[in-house]
């Protein structure tokens, strides 16, 4: 296989749009790599990955200029079918590519085999070698709906890679993995392109880019604003690419004289730490007041679905005004059965959880909104309004606020999040990383004392992310707490003081960023990994309270 | 680009139709969580009808009761006409822009007044069947409950300007639509079902019976009770829903 | 359990089956022909590896109708010439009674013949036998993709009912509850619809527009005695039609 990706001054403008999505695009995507795509939310990355594939201008009608090739052929007239031995597409929402039709993943992966009527010996020894490839192969006979999100997202790599297509296009693949998972695609589309494959990603990650990825494109309105390696693009072109966060963490390194200052480096294994012998600890900005009066206090708290399944196993924690808690935990560790007994979701089978020293099982969870918000990572479920103004309206309306104060509250919002330009937009209009600001600011419209946040950060752009922790400090600012639970551990290191890990159904850790010792250190790299600087320290046996181990764990380092 | 022409070779109708099947099923059972005093198991026909049109719609409401069926509800299965003429008059509806448009507000408060006065009349009516079983003429009914009248109208009035707002001409949509559903279902129930389905509603059919009708009219008139009611509420939730809807993705649909 | 010989049966064979009896049960003039399609439905079944579900099922479905026939025809339907029974204050119709039994015996028919079909049957081998015999592709499609698509769709209703509360949405009382259908219902319905968009895409990707007959990798078995079976059982229910309608059978 040898296939390569050529645009010619592509430009491509949806129908009953003004604006081209795709401005004058030539480039040339090398054969047998990874070429990552990356750019703000609504830059055209999505639109790029669907006009090679083919799905433009049947599909998605619009207007055409220029020419691409994929393989030497045309996906502008070619339809998709005709394209499929060419090229296929994998986007982030795995559980919205399945067919639906089949029973079996067996069944699914070999589907558009069967469709395009290949001899059953065929389509037996291609899914065989699909499954065996995407290392599924004892999910065979499973259901597809029985799957996890992660192996969901594999079986529709082996379904692609069944119809044997050169090129192999993702659509911000890792958007709803955890890193494990995002790890392992790494490795796998790797192996891929070892094998021939060419591989195109469009990313919002940038330190999976900066590992994986042997060329990069950027993407700003529609138009090719920098390209070259990660390294070349993150270090020349930071403004337009956004900067890893393994970048930033050796930036603050080679600022402090740890580290020589010497070309950029690929991964942080590569980090070489030469501090000088008179290096002073960082200046870092005062932590949370110690708990006065906590607001929440979750008392010895058990909880199980069934009789023989138990959850949560005796969890006491309690959370102060202020406060900036990381919830962290494997998939299946109590996080999210922890964060829905905060509002009262769930009630605990024993125990008890207190918010101003009142029990809330007494209350409906609704009546509990006032002081817990939670912002669920799917905002699917919570979007409904004709307006963003009226979403965020919805909150306050409900808890019966009058007029004017529901008003306040609602441009305060706004205001906060970034979203005064767009308020009386539909919600689904706006890029998808604002619609998730949008459900935010529709959950900070209700002032609670607490507000919790259920993987914030997936799919976000840089900018998006900014926005977010502007809120999150504006949140605090004003004397209430903010509890994270998200993968995205260096965001967490970065914008939260303390850290709480869950493990089979218990707390495990309870305690702040800079001072988790060696044993927490590694015990938390066991369950969900570290953030970069404390992933350094650990690896180079620093502790953290020296000098030097604060300075690695500084989470302006990571800002 | 031809295939697109064809209803079903489309695979975004297919798609459409396949969810509003679940959407049926799932709606119709959160109504249940909800213990409210209604069905709601048509919303996602209703909606594509609106969004694609009568053959669509009338599709779907076929095919839902298949699913219906396969899931286990055996008697759903005669039923399958019903949900196709649902379907098709709320595609029809749909294409006459019945699911866009705005009525002015004393449409809505008249559709709810007039809903609720032609309701109470009719079960008015039945309760005071003579002995024979015979009707007593509407006139009659009218001066003898003035009062009553009086109240539901104002209730009806009120309910319909605060409820129906807007909606107007949807709820009015909804009402003959379920008129229909009535009268094609009520042959149904009586001769292949013996007038029972199993549920709650029997008790009205009971009653009506007990007031000397036989069991086709009666299973009409608890029909008529119930059906009207709740296609009014379906066609208006449908009604609200679409003009929450995004622009692009009305635009995806009328481009089919 | 083992499969008995009807599970093994084709499945247009079983789904002629069913509409014979149910339709035999309605036209053959009372009372034997109610009855005897009542038996039939119920003791065809009867060695599936099915038949506890089936007859469970079965009774959990017409008890209440039973009731409800019972409480309708026989308290309420006066059929003078038929005599009564006294329950207390309560006349028991016999009449009522009687045509109650016939309902009820047309009901279980109906509903049995269904139930042993779908019980023992698979919905992707009865899709498939039916395209076979010329139903759209299209059709098999949505059926199967709604059958599975049901299971998530009432996840999201749940996680939408933990999202909305979570930002104060009540639903204690009445108007409340009221008020929750919209914000319940809308997010369902719009997120369903933003779907449908990505989910036609993946249909594009598996080949959906292909115009070749698709390659079946499970074949269906069928024999002749089968085709014959089920012919008979057409040719049955035309006879039968036509006997009633032309008014040989009152």
């Amino acid at each position: 296989m040898n296939a390569s990706v050529t645009l010619e001054h592509l430009s491509f403008r949806y129908q009953r749009k003004t604006v081209d999505a795709l401005h004058d695009l030539t480039y040339h995507i090398t054969p047998q790599q990874i070429t990552a795509i990356i750019g703000p939310s609504g830059a055209g990355k999505s639109t790029l990955c669907a006009i090679i594939t083919g799905f433009m201008p049947q599909f998605f009608r619009g207007q055409v200029d220029g020419t691409i090739t994929v393989n030497n052929h045309s996906p502008i007239t070619s339809s998709v079918i005709a394209m499929l031995p060419h090229v296929t597409l994998v986007t982030s929402q795995a559980s919205s590519q399945i067919s639906g039709v089949c029973f079996t993943v067996a069944e699914e992966v070999g589907f558009a085999l069967q469709n395009l009527g290949l001899a059953p010996d065929i389509i037996r020894q291609r899914v065989t070698d699909a499954l065996h490839a995407m290392d599924i192969a004892h999910l065979a006979e499973r259901s597809p709906f029985a799957l996890s999100g992660g192996q969901q997202q594999r079986m529709v790599i082996a379904a692609a890679l069944a119809l044997q297509p050169p090129v192999l296009v993702f659509d911000e693949p890792t958007a709803q993995l955890d890193p494990p998972a995002v790890e392992a695609l790494g490795v796998t589309l790797k192996s891929l392109a070892t094998r021939g494959h060419t591989i195109i990603v469009a990313e919002h990650h940038l330190d999976w880019v900066a590992t994986f990825a042997d060329a990069v494109l950027v993407l700003d309105q529609g138009q090719l604003v920098a390209r070259g390696t990660p390294s070349h693009v993150f270090d020349m072109y930071p403004q337009k690419s956004g900067r890893p966060y393994g970048i930033r963490l050796h930036s603050y390194l080679m600022q402090q004289g740890i580290c020589a200052p010497t070309h950029t480096i690929q991964t942080i294994d590569q980090l070489v730490l030469t501090p000088p012998p008179d290096l002073q600890p960082p200046v870092v900005a005062h932590m949370a007041p110690a708990i006065a009066t906590p607001i929440l206090q979750i008392e010895n708290v058990h909880f199980a679905y069934t009789p023989d399944t138990p959850v949560l196993n005796g969890i006491n924690m309690h959370i102060g005004a202020g406060e900036r808690i990381a919830l962290l935990g494997r998939n299946g560790a109590g996080k999210s059965t922890l964060l829905r007994h905060l509002n009262g979701l769930l009630r605990p089978t024993t125990g008890i959880v207190r918010i101003h020293d009142h029990d809330i099982a007494r209350r409906a969870p609704g009546h509990n909104a006032k002081h817990v918000g939670i912002v669920f990572q799917d905002v699917r479920n919570q979007l409904f309004a004709a307006t963003i103004r009226d979403e965020i309206a919805f909150g306050p309306r409900t808890l019966g606020l009058s007029a004017n104060e529901v008003q306040r509250r609602v441009e305060h919002a706004l205001t906060t999040c970034g979203l005064t330009d767009v308020a009386d937009i539909h919600p689904y209009d706006i890029a998808p990383a604002r619609r998730r600001l949008v459900a935010t600011a529709a959950v900070m419209a209700l002032e609670s004392d607490i507000l919790a946040l259920d993987e914030p950060s997936a799919g976000l752009d840089e900018a998006s992310i900014q926005q977010l922790v502007h809120a999150i400090d504006d949140t605090t600012a004003r004397g209430r707490s903010v509890v994270l639970v998200s993968h995205d551990l260096n965001l967490c290191a970065a914008y939260t003081e303390r850290v709480v890990l869950i493990k089979a159904g218990r707390v495990a850790i309870d305690s702040t960023w800079q001072a988790l010792t060696r044993a927490e250190l590694q015990l938390l790299d066991d369950e969900v990994g570290l953030p970069m600087g404390h992933a350094v320290a650990l690896r180079h046996q620093i502790d953290t309270s020296t000098p030097l181990g604060r300075h690695l764990c500084n989470p302006m380092a990571l800002r | 680009m031809e295939r697109f022409l064809n209803p079903l070779k489309n695979p975004i109708n297919i798609v459409l139709m396949a969810l509003a099947i679940a959407m049926n099923i799932v709606v119709g059972q959160l109504v249940t969580v909800l213990k409210l005093p209604i069905y709601l198991d048509s919303i996602g026909t209703v909606l594509v009808g609106a969004l694609l049109g009568p053959i669509a719609g009338g599709l779907t409401g076929l095919l839902a009761n298949v699913i219906w069926s396969l899931l286990g509800n055996a008697y759903a299965l005669p039923y399958a006409v019903v949900a196709l003429v649902i379907g098709v008059m709320a595609g029809i509806f749909g294409r006459n822009g019945v699911f866009r448009s705005n009525s002015p507000q004393w449409v809505g408060a008249a559709v709810g007044g007039l809903f609720f006065v032609a309701l109470s009349l009719f079960i008015l009516t039945f309760l005071n069947a003579n002995e024979d079983g015979s009707l007593p003429a509407m006139a009659d009914i009218i001066n003898a409950n003035a009062l009553i009248f009086g109240i539901t109208g104002v209730i009806g009035i009120v309910g319909g300007a605060v409820l129906i707002k807007n909606g107007g001409y949807a709820g009015l949509a909804g009402i003959l639509t379920g008129i229909v559903a009535a009268v094609i279902s009520a042959p149904i129930t009586a001769y292949l079902f013996g007038g029972v389905t199993g549920s709650g509603t029997d008790v009205l059919v009971a009653s009506f019976m007990a007031s000397g009708q036989n069991i086709l009219t009666s299973v009409f008139a608890q029909g008529a009770v119930s059906d009207p009611f709740d296609k009014m509420t379906s066609f208006m939730v449908v009604w609200i829903i679409i003009n929450l809807l995004p622009k692009r993705v009305l635009e995806r649909f009328e481009d089919q | 359990m083992q499969a008995g010989w009807f599970d093994r049966l084709h499945p247009l064979t079983k789904l002629s089956w069913a509409i014979t009896v149910a339709i035999a049960a309605y036209i053959t003039p009372t009372p034997w022909g109610a009855w005897v399609m009542m038996g039939v439905a119920i003791a065809t079944p009867l060695t599936s590896a099915q038949r506890w579900p089936m007859y469970r099922t079965l009774f959990g479905l017409f008890v209440p109708i039973a009731l409800s026939l019972f409480i309708i025809q026989g308290l309420l339907f006066p059929t003078p010439g038929y005599g009564r029974i006294m329950l207390g204050s309560y006349s028991l119709e016999l009449g009522g009674l009687y045509v109650a039994s016939i309902s009820l015996a047309r009901i279980v028919a109906l509903g049995s013949g269904l139930l042993a079909v779908i019980l023992t049957t698979t919905p992707s081998v009865l899709a498939q036998a039916l395209a076979e015999r010329g139903m759209p592709r299209s059709i098999e499609y949505i059926l199967l993709m709604a059958l599975q698509i049901l299971p998530d769709m009432r996840q999201r209703t749940h996680a939408i009912l933990e999202a909305q509360q979570a930002r104060g949405l009540i639903i204690t009382a009445l108007p409340s509850r009221i008020k929750a259908l919209i914000p319940l219902i809308g997010p369902l319905v719009v997120g369903a619809l933003i779907d449908v968009e990505e989910r036609a895409m993946a249909l594009e990707q598996r080949a959906f527009a292909s115009t070749n007959p698709p390659t079946r990798l499970q074949q269906i078995v069928d024999s002749r005695a089968q085709h014959i079976g089920r012919t008979l059982m057409f040719l049955t229910i035309g006879g039968l039609i036509i006997a009633r309608v032309s008014g040989v059978w009152s």
